[in-house]
């Protein structure tokens, strides 16, 4: 099972849309989705937009100031990771 | 001539975020076919709404449970919260806890094109933003409860909002 439409883009998550403030290209981003959804005409369609990240200087990390609490919980038990690449979630006590 | 790219998927992962994303898609899925619906009219008389998986909420509402995950690292919150339409950046927080709420201080329309949806309505290329967009915590490893709780209510409102699709945004 996949999604009925898909817009791909090679942007930084956090970024989809274009670096911050560069209306121009958010806008052309969200223009090309939007357009997807009269273009596609079966499910599973993959639109690849042409467009090349920027690597804009002095934008915000898309990192966590901290880590996130799964990352610093499989540091501390690595036995663990296999279980979470296979989505094993253990019993919730 | 527009250039032809095939988009790489993985090019701004780390390793580790890599490996598990391929691992992932090698899981069994769920059954069935993909989900299809045509659009039932013109994207120019269609209403439109927004949904972000980045744990999106206005600063008035009740905040996704960070603590809950932080106690229990393998569980992600269930529920959702709407944002309106016309919400200003200063009025959003994210609670995402693997994503620098940083970024929503930035520019929001990096990850939620807010703003750039009102602009599509504004040069008439949708009919209307919807009233109502929404946002929920995509960090979920087990998504059955919000697929059963969160997904329906959604569905929900935005049957009454008159909206005619929705566009998934990762975050």
């Amino acid at each position: 099972m996949g999604v009925p439409r898909l817009a791909a883009v090679e942007f930084p998550l956090g970024y989809l849309f274009g670096p911050p403030g560069d209306r121009k290209t958010q806008r052309q981003v969200l223009d090309e989705a939007l357009t997807l959804f009269e273009e596609a005409n079966s499910p599973g369609t993959v639109k690849h937009l042409p467009l090349d990240w920027p690597e804009p200087e002095g934008i915000v990390a898309l990192e966590p100031p901290s880590p996130a609490p799964i990352v610093d919980y499989l540091l501390k038990h690595p036995l663990q990771i296999k279980h979470f690449f296979k989505r094993r979630v253990p019993k919730l006590n | 001539m527009e250039k032809q790219k095939t988009v790489d998927s993985y090019k701004f992962l780390d390793v580790l975020t890599r490996r598990m994303a391929k691992s992932w898609q090698k899981l069994p899925g769920e059954p069935g076919s993909t989900a299809w619906t045509a659009l039932k009219k013109p994207l120019a008389d269609s209403t439109v709404a927004l949904i972000s998986s980045a744990g999106l909420a206005l600063k008035s509402d009740v905040p996704f449970d960070q603590e809950g995950e932080k106690e229990h690292p393998w569980w992600g919150d269930p529920s959702f919260r709407v944002i309106p339409k016309n919400a200003a950046a200063e009025e959003i927080a994210l609670y995402h806890l693997h994503i620098n709420p940083g970024l929503v201080d930035q520019d929001i329309n990096t990850l939620f094109p807010i703003d750039i949806l009102r602009d599509a309505e504004e040069k008439g290329l949708i009919k209307n933003a919807a009233a109502r967009h929404y946002s929920y915590m995509g960090y979920l490893l087990q998504p059955q409860e919000m697929l059963d709780t969160s997904v329906r209510e959604m569905v929900k409102i935005m049957k009454a909002d008159q909206v005619d699709a929705a566009i998934l945004v990762p975050g």
